[in-house]
């Protein structure tokens, strides 16, 4: 193996985050927004400060970034951050070939279920010290957890979940969570880890702010033309680890939306069809020139993480002041993934219309049990209560044997275009 | 006595499943629907409900709830949702399931959707059990199941009444383990086909009847020995929702006895839980059904792994099968795991994508049949 070959997925990470801000500077793409330059600047010192963590041995947690991800980066843990990787990697066949190798029902299932551990496996990302596995978010989520406490031999804290959202809820999470809190200053004693409830206070009010400029944004996609859309759209839908700079990055990306609002610049020129796209999409390709073309912008990403920040009825659903391990709690109660369909189609739908959508894209990831058993009733319900229709794009993230670059784009344009001639502009 | 026996072996797969349900409903009562071994039928049943385990139509045509759910799902959800569809759970007067998978939510969702019934309860069910604070978080979900029964049947649950009906359960859930004890003999008195249709008929019954048919014919067990194709190789089935006896006679036709399965309608309905003495009978029952041996869904591998090498010893089982629903995610992930743990105490082991109707089955016979032939092999 070369030198090359032996770089690891951080080293290749930050190579690549280098030659985006280089492209960024020499020919910036108007479509883009500018404050994505901040964006990469945090990744790549998120991505040095992992590589420096791992050269100093220093304790790497892992999983559950809605449930306890912000604890864990309070008590001194470093987050090994595995999924957002697989989002990024320049090799995914690679891992996706080692987990089926590992008897793992990849051609089933979610690639971001499969990829991590794949990664970790093969040297390219750290093996976390503590891994939390739970079920925030989807079944095979949870289970991709429990076949690396087994299996792996990856050291695994469980936090269970429950099905509701509602003030006992969030006392049952923050009990397990001082729970974990006890077991993990026991077993990393001698590694420096410690509870710091000032340090967890102060990453809480960084992440408000977060959610409160993300909710600015929010209101301010209801403008016509949509001031960003595609990436921009999925960076917002995304979750983002909270620090100083990754604050500065979102209100510098918050004003830039407020001056493109002020100027009336949209994210496509003569936007004719306003998208919301769902569940996740093929990070194999770039979806949405194939919409641009047809003047149709996805103004919406609808996931799980949306329950953190949009501003739907029933959004904030507890009735008392919370301690900051009940915010971290509630936070990990807010993953709209894999709960009941009402919580998941309900503030669909409402988005949809104070957004004024015109058209759904329902990407029906194979594996993705959360969503997959819903589409039926996302398409009915948009089309008796909304009027506007819903693509069902089946595919994956990574693994291209379902629908390829060429399918799915193909499926994209048919679908703007006949959105534009039900809109009778085509 | 033989005749009596196939009748009640059969009882549920020649006749109506449903005729005893319908009985009850005749009579007045009502019928709840109920998926998932971790909820405690004893609730319902201390209700008055009479509850009844939901199984699907075991036919390959499932075009009405394919509108639904795609391929890429659970199959056992699909055809239950078919059997829902066609109007064959016309008669269920509501539904209770745990959240156990999310595809069994889906389900749900679909179901309410489509106003196929007006009441539909979700218990959480804690997919570990590492404190008591989890024990204690059921136990409050039990009670509210037990709130919501009282609502829809507008009469109160007395703890004297879910004591009476654990004392019900737990008198059959023995009845039943006496019949696994006897299978661990070298002729077992029922084949493994027998065995998983006789759990389905007690399953459709009310439980005091299925206990005094179990108490006739218990005494006969005792003597009978199986027809069988073969007393060896002893095979160990491990799957999850899979309620189909055909699948098990394809196994036992290649020449061997099942005589042991780890499956919702096998051993996790029987397995008679740690007893506790909790005052509370809904902590009691919370601590109870989360110790049982767990489903693939639950944080309980190694434990689960634990119990199945014992059962490997105890009915000394010569090789493993495990028949997987091909979009069943908890079994898929937990089938490599399971593999490598078997293999390394080397238990010959081989695992299976099967439908939850009986489907593919010449491909699944030459398959089954090498892997018996092997096991064969390695006994002489």
């Amino acid at each position: 193996m070369d030198f090359l070959e032996r770089a690891n997925f951080y080293e290749n990470y930050i190579l690549k985050l280098q030659k985006r801000l280089e492209r960024l500077k020499e020919s910036p793409d108007p479509r883009r927004l500018k404050a994505n330059k901040l964006r990469y600047e945090l990744e790549i010192e998120e991505a040095k400060e992992i590589l420096r963590a791992w050269k100093e041995g220093k304790p790497f947690s892992n999983g559950g970034d809605l449930t306890a991800g912000i604890l864990t980066k309070a008590m001194g843990f470093t987050p090994a951050g595995s999924v957002g990787a697989a989002f990024q990697t320049l090799t995914p066949q690679k891992y996706l070939d080692h987990a089926a190798a590992r008897g793992l029902p990849v051609e089933k299932s979610c690639d971001m279920t499969m990829m991590p551990f794949a990664m970790m496996e093969c040297g390219d990302l750290p093996f976390e010290d503590i891994a939390i596995c739970d079920n925030h978010a989807c079944t095979p989520m949870m289970l991709r957890g429990i076949y690396m406490a087994y299996k792996g031999e990856v050291h695994t804290y469980f936090i269970d979940i429950p099905f509701e959202q509602n003030d006992d809820a969030i006392t049952y999470v923050a009990d397990q969570l001082r729970e974990f809190i006890e077991y993990a200053e026991r077993k990393f004693k001698d590694k420096g880890i410690k509870y710091d409830e000032e340090k967890l206070v102060e990453l809480l009010e960084i992440n408000d702010k977060i959610q409160k400029a993300n909710e600015e944004v929010y209101e301010m996609l209801k403008n016509k033309p949509c001031p960003i859309g595609g990436y921009d759209v999925f960076l917002i839908g995304g979750i983002i680890s909270p620090s100083k700079k990754a604050l500065e990055y979102v209100q510098a990306r918050t004003e830039e939306i407020k001056e493109r609002v002020d100027k009336g610049i949209g994210a496509i020129p003569d936007e004719k069809i306003r998208i919301m796209w769902t569940t996740t999409r093929p990070f194999f390709m770039d979806p949405f020139s194939p919409l641009s073309k047809w003047g149709a912008n996805v103004c919406f990403y609808y996931a799980g993480p949306v329950g953190t920040w949009a501003p739907f009825p029933g959004r904030i659903f507890w009735k008392r002041e919370l301690s900051p391990i009940e915010k971290v709690a509630a936070l990990a109660l807010s993953d709209q993934w894999g709960h009941s369909g009402t919580r998941w189609v309900e503030p669909m739908i409402w988005i949809c219309r104070d957004l004024e959508i015109d058209a759904i894209i329902n990407y029906n990831m194979v594996g993705c049990v959360a969503t997959l058993g819903l589409r039926k009733i996302i398409e009915e319900r948009a089309e008796k209560e909304l009027g506007i229709p819903t693509l069902q794009l089946e595919g994956k993230q990574w693994d291209k044997r379902y629908a390829d670059e060429k399918i799915i784009s193909e499926k994209l344009e048919t679908f703007a275009q006949l959105c534009l001639i039900q809109k009778g502009i085509l | 006595m033989e005749k009596k026996l196939i009748n009640f072996i059969e009882a549920s797969i020649k006749g109506d499943k449903y005729k005893w349900a319908k009985y009850w409903k005749q009579k007045g009562g009502k019928v709840f629907g109920i998926i998932s071994s971790y909820i405690p039928e004893e609730i319902i049943w201390a209700g008055g409900v009479f509850p009844f385990r939901l199984r699907g139509m075991w036919k390959e045509n499932i075009e009405l709830a394919r509108i639904y759910r795609p391929e890429n799902s659970c199959d056992f959800c699909t055809h239950i949702l078919e059997s829902f569809l066609r109007g064959e759970l016309d008669f269920l007067d509501g539904l209770i399931v745990g959240d156990i998978d999310q595809d069994v939510i889906r389900l749900v969702d679909v179901i309410l959707y489509l106003k196929k019934l007006n009441f539909c309860h979700i218990v959480h069910v804690p997919f570990v059990f590492t404190s008591d604070i989890h024990v204690q978080y059921y136990a409050n979900e039990l009670r509210k199941l037990a709130e919501k029964i009282e609502e829809n049947t507008r009469s109160e649950i007395k703890e004297e009444n879910i004591f009476r009906s654990i004392e019900l359960y737990d008198k059959l859930r023995n009845l039943l383990s006496s019949i696994y004890e006897m299978r661990k003999s070298d002729q077992p008195p029922l084949s493994g086909e027998e065995f998983l249709k006789l759990m389905l008929t007690v399953n459709a019954m009310l439980k005091n009847e299925a206990i005094v048919e179990l108490e006739k014919i218990l005494p006969y067990l005792y003597k009978r020995k199986a027809n069988l194709k073969a007393i060896y190789p002893r095979v160990m089935v491990l799957s999850e929702d899979l309620d189909n006896p055909a699948y098990i006679e394809l196994i036992e036709n290649e020449g061997c006895v099942v005589v042991m399965e780890d499956m919702e309608m096998g051993i996790r309905y029987v397995d008679t839980f740690p007893f506790n003495e909790a005052k509370d009978p809904f902590y009691l029952l919370a601590k109870r059904y989360l110790q049982k041996h767990g489903s693939a869904r639950m944080g309980t591998w190694n434990k689960q792994m634990e119990n199945i090498l014992n059962w490997v010893k105890e009915f000394r089982i010569d090789g493993v099968i495990g028949l997987l629903f091909s979009w069943c995610y908890p079994q898929q992930y937990r089938a490599p795991f399971l593999q490598k743990k078997l293999e390394e105490k080397e238990i010959p082991c081989m695992f299976f994508d099967v439908s939850y109707c009986f489907s593919n089955v010449a491909q699944l016979k030459t398959r089954i049949g090498a892997f018996i032939t092997s096991l064969k092999e390695k006994r002489r």
